[in-house]
């Protein structure tokens, strides 16, 4: 085994190691101790969709006249796994020591958060739209048609960030 | 396809098989969620495979010049990744 292959190694354990820990603080966070993803959200889709989101105990960012809650449910916590996750697997080999592939994993830890945050905000707009005017796809009923909106934002999103930065890093490597 | 494996495998891995091998219960609700997520993220990968397969056409034009360019004594080492 070639010491870049012990360091890739060591980068994605790393990056396992931070992932489960915050599977681990989502999978029991209240409301409260997911403030810090829940509150930048819900004052992104006030600033975009123009309606105010109050934060109720225990139950997140509501806003009443809309019967609408951004809950822990609906933070973002697994979409920013999934995208650090995909950095760290997808872009480590682009780097030489182990130095450059744990960089790569706390930029990729701080992208995936912003990354969630701009993304989760559209997801929730959309929703918030989809609610005031209601779609009929295929005999698939409101929930099913949240669910399905949730995981095309979230991937497509997820698959045109990856294919950015995998475009970004290779133009940084290729020779000039 | 293949461009986009890697997010598609993170995708499924922590949607499917993390809560499956959390003990998540195998019902209804979960198989349907499943067969959701599989179907719009299989979808929405192969959508992508007409501009992953021009990628690959576009590379293999490059290694064709590169060739060219070390049977006339250049160095193979500028073949982009």
């Amino acid at each position: 085994m070639t010491r870049q292959r012990i360091d890739s190694a060591l980068a994605i354990v790393a990056m396992l190691a931070i992932t489960y820990a915050l599977k681990r603080h989502y999978s029991t966070a209240t409301a409260e101790a997911l403030q810090w993803i829940l509150a930048p959200t819900a004052w992104l889709v006030e600033t975009v969709f123009r309606a105010p989101f109050v934060f109720e105990q225990h139950v997140g960012y509501v806003n009443q006249e809309l019967r609408f809650a951004i809950a822990p449910s609906c933070a973002g916590v697994n979409f920013m796994i999934i995208a650090i996750c995909s950095a760290s697997v997808g872009f480590v080999t682009y780097m030489r020591t182990l130095r450059a592939k744990l960089a790569l994993l706390c930029v990729s830890v701080a992208l995936a958060y912003l990354a969630t945050l701009g993304v989760n905000a559209t997801r929730i707009v959309i929703a918030l739209l989809l609610k005031a005017h209601p779609l009929s796809i295929a005999g698939l009923s409101a929930a099913q048609i949240h669910h399905a909106e949730g995981i095309v934002v979230y991937f497509s999103s997820l698959c045109a960030l990856y294919l950015l930065a995998d475009r970004l890093l290779a133009r940084a490597e290729a020779p000039t | 396809m293949k461009r986009v494996l890697i997010p598609l495998a993170s995708y499924l891995a922590v949607t499917i098989v993390v809560p499956i091998l959390n003990g998540a219960p195998i019902d209804a609700p979960f198989i349907e969620h499943a067969a959701l997520t599989i179907i719009i993220t299989g979808t929405l990968s192969a959508l992508r495979a007409p501009r992953s397969s021009e990628g690959r056409e576009r590379s293999s034009d490059w290694v064709v010049t590169a060739t060219r360019q070390s049977s006339v004594g250049q160095s193979k080492g500028s073949t982009p990744r």
